[in-house]
């Protein structure tokens, strides 16, 4: 087992004790991390590697895998598009300094003509069985990966060639028929300006080693809070609808056009009309007709990236009304926190539901800027003018309803006790606004009031507070037919008989049973525990298990056995998939089933071709269409780096988002005295979340870890003269913060490529309201956003760190940057980001305040199920 | 005027149980995270207050750049809770023994005449002893109140509570020879000389059961002298006895009684000292605990009171002003001895 | 408040339920515990104990650093410069990370209980240790006479406590609160006799892969003589010192006869010594 970018232990240690029963049986746990912590304590091997360099270690791997020919062989053979050749004109890095062909200078993306596949007069790709063609993917793969030499992730990640050579074997070896290897990753992956190719680099690996689809491999993402992933199934992302549709923008003017966009002629996704059409009828009931598009316009269309750094911007710049916060405390969590303050001041208003008072609800008066004993252009509360609007939520007990885990499963869970006093549930609230705004809009005959007019709306209220019931809203989710509950999403249709909340919750709610509150189960029983909760889709515990047989649909081996193919199966003894999972895969779909020419849909996809998601059905080795920042992973330096990048010129990855803003400045010059340490950040076992309904509100997790600290090497420690247990300030260019240090020898140099490198570690779970404090750690970062998702990088920056407290305490927010430029200009490191230059966030009213032009960013970001917040 | 100005401040009223009161930390704000008003506090510790350890806690002076393994090691065992009160006591209440038994002796040997000044004043000093002991032996108490628990149960193996019961015995005793010893009643008079014969007798173990207690505990420094506490303590609470006596005019033949037990117990309080020292050099870090620091600074000091009040005593057959003085220091030297002992605690640990 | 009174047992008792004797105790596998600290918190949370305080002490992740009156169950750290067999750390030299979650032994020869005068410490049917609330007067006895340094007496409300492995909760057949919390199993709680099976068993597993310093510590009478069986007894990676534990822990009452004899000899003494002084008033006459 390969943890990387993850602590394992410390923020999933309930799940960490199948980790621990594995290594008792045998297993080995391989950790690669910048710090040793309780999971690499853990483990049978450490592997400590300098932040943001992941691609490099995992290149490596892949790169070990393809010069010791440690690959599955059947399993790439039959289940990867290995084979296909790619177009005429593909060039990779090495040739291109650091970009892959198709490189749109002028605007800042990459033409992706190049990236995809050759085909023939028929519309097939083009594919070598052989893997000699020097454009087919085997070749491609190798050429690429070749310059990521032990020497070389030595180079660029301070790893040892040895251990990192113990490393490699050990895990590739966990490959074939008899075993398999899994990779658990977690934010210490995703946090980084190459987030998805990071986990695209663990892809590749595994799909190589034929781990993928079968029990024991995969890539497991730790997902973050108890329901995150419920949370982005139905979902709390901007651009998307339930079950990971993506969300319509300004110009699909029609659901046949926004259908067109959207669905794909094969494999899954050619089902996309039915699941649109059912959501909508879930939605607006007998309001929508096949006629009015079934109320399709009725719904919001995106004009923009509305994701949550765009926005914070935004706010800075004067260019937001008012914001609702509810159930996240982002003065904390999220990043540049004067920054976010600086908007805040600038909202009319701001609603906030919360457990406890937070530092989000409290921005007006706490936050470094407001200091009154400091310099006279602080800021003076009273004159901060934003309405705050502070609404108690009940907490998960104090409600019912469901969490999916990691894997998932939803597990239902019942009401424990009443919401004290005024604390109401996230449901009450949602329902009892609409219900009001109903009532408020009884009359109007406006057509822009009709969404709130036509939905449905009618779930029972129950008990004393009129709560409304989640099991309604369940059913709703689990969607109807015309003969009551559905069973299966099979059952959706396209005409307007079905409705479903979400393609991938259909049988949640089969014969009207809520299957979420299943719990049987036998613990060490061989397969699934079906019956313990529900898993979306289609109760199904391993996605793509039909990987797990071979070709011919018989299990690669006994001991991986998950499901196979029975000649004699299913109803009438045509044959079935049968096993102890759910099948991912037709059921009745034989293994040598092969699709009719100009098959579409899922009929488009052989019997042996597992990957049902995909138009073609295989794996991804090389992606063609989808990703922003190229077809292949490929090592760039974190934006703020310490080092330049070892492999071409171009120092970061190309397709970013980043902001230049006063605001929000940047450190980018590598070998720079005044930020000349790596900074990272994580979580603590003792602290969760923001810290406000953990760590700073109850005691007893307060006094386990009562005060802000960074971790540090005894190296560093001598370095900079500083002492166990003492004050230090540490500086970006946004922020200075004081805190205590512990000084340890779990950090420990790495030496890169002649250059010693100094990680400092930071919980980032503090702030100022609650019993125990220090100021958030999120004032150190910046703004800046992944190419594919604009996830934030916030686990690797540059800073510096002093003995002693504060002295100055300014804020790039209120001050601008905090160091001048050093002498002399700055090196051009690389090619532009995406820029969002001051003014432009992706909202329009600020566009038009502005006077600018529209955004050149097209507002589809391509989250997939499963990236981790 | 900014709108800011317009708007009440944000008021928080708390009505019992409400969500604010949680959010501002008023239930819960005892350590416990518990809403009283919504939970019953049932649980084992329910009753502890808060944050009353903070002070015991390692501390950064002494953090830096030592390994956790140093660092803990120091903890293995417990230091002993116990206050001033308790070497006061077990000085006092030696005292009380040792006194008890000279008078007893004196009753016997038909010391003193019809006055009887020893047996009388060591009846006297053993009754306030006991008192005095009680009263700082309660007040150690955590639960003053239940100090009467100590005679709950009869468990031999705690010298504690064998000492209790001994107490409890020779405080009774004590106090009917101190009161009926005195009476005009022959008979009474009788009762009275038979319980200060059995405080005597029981004067014996008060006079040395603070050393068994103290030996029969986990503390290192003490466990590994636990040969030599009883030794020392009922040397020094002989001395203590005889000091209080000397105190006290009596008839020569008494005096001189006193003295040579006196002269005796001194001598033997310093030899048993040396002799533990030296017994105790096998273990260094045993040693060091009564030769370091303030219980070595004590321990010297109990060594020199004594040796004055030996000397002293010697001389007071002549010089009667030494008399006194051999009374005080030897008291004095018993509480330094005592104070001495409950100092001395080994750092890093082991028994 | 209400506290169970368990009477005084000085040998297991029956189960009230199966009429089958009952002892029952903690494994403590230190080698799979992560030191999460979920028992320290699910002790404190079961037994409504406060906090201590809050104050970062920087040595490892360890703030409240030992066994007191309001921390029953305590998870130490110990960074050292030592490799644990079968660990690679790279961290240039020998490193390893060591987490212990300590709490109260229930010695079999408790040198607290057979202290204590007031019989507060009693000896249940489940063959646990117990401190009954409501007869502790708080004398301290017990605090010293620990040889683990576990037993502790809360400065402002005067008594002595301790882990009472879950009186409460052994009494309705619920696992103690710590063992329920641990996500790995490290604290296996269960029938004395299986739970020495078991770590028996661990033990040779561990010997078998190489961990040669893997040791158990107080699982078998004859370990610690000085206790006899810990009914919390440990697997540990190291020396017991290491972890803050005794090497030879003795129970107190083991010696306590050395100390009433010697005390014999010195009251003899003492008593030749009176009638020597007796004799020699008279003769003064
Ligand atoms: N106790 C606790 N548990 C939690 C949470 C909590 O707050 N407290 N939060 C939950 C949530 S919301 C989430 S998202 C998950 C997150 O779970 P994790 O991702 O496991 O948690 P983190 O501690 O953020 O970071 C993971 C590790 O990544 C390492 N790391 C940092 N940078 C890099 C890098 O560049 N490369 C590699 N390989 N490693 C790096 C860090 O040192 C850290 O050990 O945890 C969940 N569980
Ligand atoms: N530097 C750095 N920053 C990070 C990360 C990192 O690794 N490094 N990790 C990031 C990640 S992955 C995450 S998920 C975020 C976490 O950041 P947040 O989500 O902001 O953190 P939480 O403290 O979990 O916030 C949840 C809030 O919801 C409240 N709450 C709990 N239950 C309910 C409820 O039922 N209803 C309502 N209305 N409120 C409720 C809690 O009281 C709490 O204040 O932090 C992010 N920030
Ligand atoms: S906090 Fe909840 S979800 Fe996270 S590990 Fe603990 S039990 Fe699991
Ligand atoms: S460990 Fe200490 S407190 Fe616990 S039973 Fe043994 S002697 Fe008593
Ligand atoms: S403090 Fe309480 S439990 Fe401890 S010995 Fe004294 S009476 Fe017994
Ligand atoms: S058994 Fe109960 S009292 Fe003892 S440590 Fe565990 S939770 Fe605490
Ligand atoms: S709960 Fe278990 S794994 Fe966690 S610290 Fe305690 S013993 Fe270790
Ligand atoms: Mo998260």
């Amino acid at each position: 087992m390969l943890i990387i970018g993850s602590n394992f232990a410390e923020a999933h240690p309930v799940g960490f004790q199948w980790a621990m029963e594995a290594r008792t049986a045998g297993t080995k746990i391989i950790h690669v991390d910048p710090r040793f912590s309780r999971t690499s304590a853990s483990a049978d091997q450490f592997v400590p590697i300098r932040p943001g360099t992941d691609i490099a270690f995992i290149g490596g791997l892949i790169n070990y895998v393809l010069t010791n020919e440690r690959w599955f062989t059947e399993f790439v053979d039959a289940y990867t598009n290995a084979g296909h050749v790619v177009a005429e004109g593909i060039e990779l890095p090495d040739e291109l300094d650091g970009l892959f062909s198709g490189w749109v200078t002028d605007e800042s993306r990459y033409d992706t003509a190049t990236w995809q596949f050759e085909r023939d007069e028929s519309g097939e790709a083009v594919t070598d069985p052989t893997f000699t063609h020097p454009r087919c993917v085997m070749s491609l793969l190798r050429r690429h990966y070749a310059r990521y030499t032990p020497e070389m992730v030595s180079d660029i990640c301070g790893i040892d060639p040895a251990a990192f050579d113990r490393a490699a074997d050990t895990f590739t070896a966990a490959s074939g028929r008899d075993r398999t290897g899994m990779v658990c990753y977690a934010v210490g992956l995703t946090m980084h300006s190459k987030g998805v190719q990071n986990i695209r680099s663990l892809g590749v690996l595994q799909l190589l080693l034929g781990n993928i689809g079968r029990p024991g491999g995969g890539i497991l993402a730790l997902r973050g809070h108890a329901n995150v992933q419920g949370a982005t199934d139905l979902p709390v992302l901007y651009d998307l609808w339930p079950g990971y549709l993506p969300k319509p923008t300004a110009d699909d003017v029609d659901l046949a056009g926004y259908l067109e966009r959207v669905a794909k002629p094969t494999g899954w996704w050619a089902n996309t009309p039915a699941y649109v059409v059912s959501l909508l009828k879930a939605w607006f009931g007998d309001a929508a007709t096949a006629e009015n598009d079934y109320c399709f316009d009725r719904m919001p269309r995106l004009t923009g990236d509305h994701s949550y750094m765009v926005t914070q911007a935004a706010m800075a710049d004067g260019a937001v009304e008012g914001m609702m916060v509810a159930g996240e405390n982002v003065s904390v969590s999220s990043v540049h926190g004067s920054l976010q303050r600086s908007g805040f001041r600038k909202l009319r208003w701001m609603v906030v539901r919360d457990l406890t008072m937070i530092e989000t609800a409290e921005f007006w008066k706490r936050g470094e800027e407001y200091a009154k004993d400091r310099g006279e252009d602080r800021i003076d509360p009273a004159d901060v003018d934003t309405e705050v609007f502070l609404f108690p939520a009940a907490a998960h007990v104090e409600k019912e309803g469901s969490f999916t885990n990691t894997q998932r499963i939803l597990q239902w869970k019942d009401q424990a006790v009443v919401p004290p006093g005024d604390a109401r549930s996230e449901l009450w609230f949602t329902h009892h606004l609409m219900a009001r705004l109903r009532d408020i809009y009884a009359d109007s005959t406006d057509l822009k009031d009709q969404p709130i007019l036509d939905g449905t709306w009618d779930y029972e209220v129950e008990g004393a507070l009129d709560e409304p019931s989640a099991n309604d809203v369940l059913a709703e989710i689990g969607g109807f037919g015309p003969d009551g509950p559905l069973s299966s999403f099979g059952e959706l249709r396209d005409d307007g008989t079905t409705s479903a909340g979400a393609w991938t919750h259909v049988g949640v709610t089969a014969s009207g049973d809520n299957h979420a509150r299943h719990r049987d189960g036998t613990p060490g029983e061989k397969g699934a525990a079906l019956d313990w909760g529900w898993a979306w889709p289609a109760n199904r515990r391993n996605l793509y298990n039909r990987a797990s047989a071979d070709p011919e649909g018989r299990p690669w081996s006994e001991d991986k056995a998950l499901i196979w193919w029975d000649e004699t199966g299913g109803p009438d003894g045509g044959g079935a998939w049968v096993g102890h999972d759910t099948p991912d895969f037709p059921v009745d779909r034989a293994p040598s089933y092969r699709p009719e020419p100009g098959a579409t849909g899922t009929d488009a996809i052989a019997g042996d071709q597992p990957f049902l998601m995909q138009t073609d059905g295989l794996g991804a080795l090389w992606v063609a269409d989808g990703l922003r920042d190229g077809p292949l992973p490929t090592h760039y330096e974190p934006l703020e780096g310490v080092a330049p990048n070892r492999l071409y010129r171009q120092q970061n990855t190309p397709a970013r988002t980043q902001w230049d803003r006063d605001d929000n400045p940047y450190h980018r010059a590598y070998d720079d005295p005044r930020f000349p340490f790596v900074l990272t950040t994580y979580r603590l076992t003792e602290t969760f979340g923001s810290g406000s309904m953990a760590n700073r509100n109850l005691s007893w997790l307060g006094e386990l870890q009562p005060e802000l600290f960074c971790e540090i090497s005894p190296q560093l420690a001598e370095l900079r003269g500083i002492e166990n247990g003492g004050w230090v300030t540490m500086k970006s260019l946004r922020a200075e913060v004081e805190m205590r240090v512990l000084v340890t020898r779990r950090l420990v140099p790495l030496q890169v490529a002649g250059r010693t490198v100094h990680t400092v570690g930071l919980p980032y779970q503090w702030g100022r309201t609650g019993q125990i404090g220090g100021a958030a750690p999120n004032e150190l970062q910046k703004i800046s956003g992944e190419a594919n998702v604009t996830i934030e990088e916030c686990k690797a920056i540059t800073i510096d760190l002093v003995p002693g407290r504060v002295a100055r305490n300014l804020r790039a927010g209120t001050d601008g940057p905090l160091q001048p430029e050093p002498d002399g200009d700055a090196p051009a490191r690389d090619l532009p980001g995406i820029t969002r230059p001051t003014g432009r966030h992706g909202v329009t009213m600020a566009a038009d305040q502005q006077g600018g032009e529209p955004d050149s960013q097209a507002a589809t970001s391509k989250s997939e199920p499963g990236a981790t917040s | 005027m900014s709108r800011h100005d317009q708007r009440p401040d944000i008021v928080m009223r708390h009505p019992p149980g409400s969500w604010q009161a949680l959010a501002a930390g008023e239930f819960g704000s005892d350590g416990r995270n518990v809403d009283t008003r919504r939970a019953e506090l049932s649980g084992e510790g329910a009753g502890l207050e808060a944050g009353a350890r903070v002070g015991d806690r390692g501390h950064l002076g002494d953090a830096s750049q030592t390994t956790v393994a140093e660092e803990v090691s120091k903890r293995v065992t417990k230091q002993s809770r116990w206050t001033w009160e308790v070497p006061a006591y077990f000085a006092v209440g030696g005292m009380a023994g040792a006194a008890a038994t000279l008078a007893a002796g004196a009753l016997l040997a038909g010391l003193g005449g019809d006055e009887q000044r020893l047996v009388r004043s060591g009846r006297v000093i053993a009754l306030g002893g006991t008192a005095v002991g009680s009263v700082l032996l309660v007040a150690d108490l955590g639960r003053p109140e239940r100090f009467w628990h100590m005679l709950r149960v009869w468990r031999p193996s705690s010298p504690m509570n064998v000492g209790s019961w001994v107490l409890a015995g020779f405080g009774t005793a004590s106090a009917v020879a101190a009161v009926l010893g005195r009476s005009r009643n022959r008979r009474l008079r009788f009762v009275g000389d038979v319980a200060g014969l059995t405080a005597g007798v029981l004067g014996l173990p008060m006079a040395g059961y603070t050393g068994v207690l103290l030996g029969a505990t986990a503390q290192p420094a003490w466990w590994h002298a636990r040969r030599w506490l009883p030794r020392l303590f009922v040397a020094s609470a002989a001395s203590a006895g005889a000091g209080a006596l000397e105190l006290i005019p009596m008839s020569p033949d008494e005096e001189r009684a006193v003295r040579i037990f006196a002269i005796g117990a001194r001598a033997a309080d310093l030899a048993v000292s040396k002799a533990m020292v030296h017994d105790l050099a096998d273990t260094p870090e045993v040693a060091a605990a009564y030769g370091n620091g303030q219980a070595g600074r004590r321990k010297k000091l109990a060594e020199r009171l004594t040796a004055g009040a030996l000397a002293a005593a010697l001389v007071s057959s002549k010089v009667r002003a030494a008399r006194p003085l051999a009374g005080a220091l030897g008291l004095a030297g018993s509480f330094a001895t005592r104070f001495a002992v409950m100092q001395a605690t080994v750092k890093p640990g082991g028994t | 408040m209400s506290n169970p009174t368990p009477t005084l047992h000085t040998t297991t008792a029956n189960d009230p339920v199966t009429g089958v004797a009952r002892q029952v105790g903690f494994f403590t596998d230190t080698s799979v515990c992560i030191g999460c600290k979920a028992c320290e918190v699910a002790c404190k949370q079961w037994n409504q104990l406060p906090d201590d305080g809050f104050s970062l002490t920087a040595k490892s992740f360890d703030n409240t650093i030992d066994l007191s009156a309001t921390t029953w169950r305590h998870v130490g750290f110990i960074e050292r410069d030592e490799p644990v067999s079968g660990q690679e750390t790279n961290l240039g030299d020998p490193f390893s990370w060591l987490f212990i979650a300590d709490s109260c032994k229930h010695c079999e020869d408790a040198g607290c209980l057979d202290n204590c005068p007031t019989g507060a410490l009693v000896r249940t049917e489940y063959d646990t240790v117990y401190v009954q609330p409501d007869i502790c007067n708080g004398c301290g006895t017990c605090v010293v006479s620990c040889p683990f340094g576990v037993i502790d007496k809360h400065p402002t409300d005067g008594r002595a406590w301790k882990c009472t492995m879950c009186y409460d909760r052994l009494k309705d057949d619920e696992t103690p609160a710590c063992a329920q919390a641990c996500p790995t199993e490290a604290i296996a709680f269960g029938e004395l006799s299986e739970l020495r099976e078991r770590a028996d068993v661990r033990l040779a597993e561990l010997h078998d892969r190489g961990v040669a310093e893997a040791r158990l510590y107080g699982a078998h009478d004859d370990d610690l003589p000085g206790t006899r069986g810990l009914h919390a007894f440990y697997l540990l990676l190291d020396s017991p010192d290491v972890y803050s534990l005794p090497t030879n822990p003795v129970a107190p009452q083991k010696t306590v006869n050395e100390g009433w004899r010697s005390m014999a000899g010195a009251l003899g003494a003492m008593a030749a010594g009176v009638a020597v002084a007796m004799l020699s008033g008279r003769r003064a006459r």
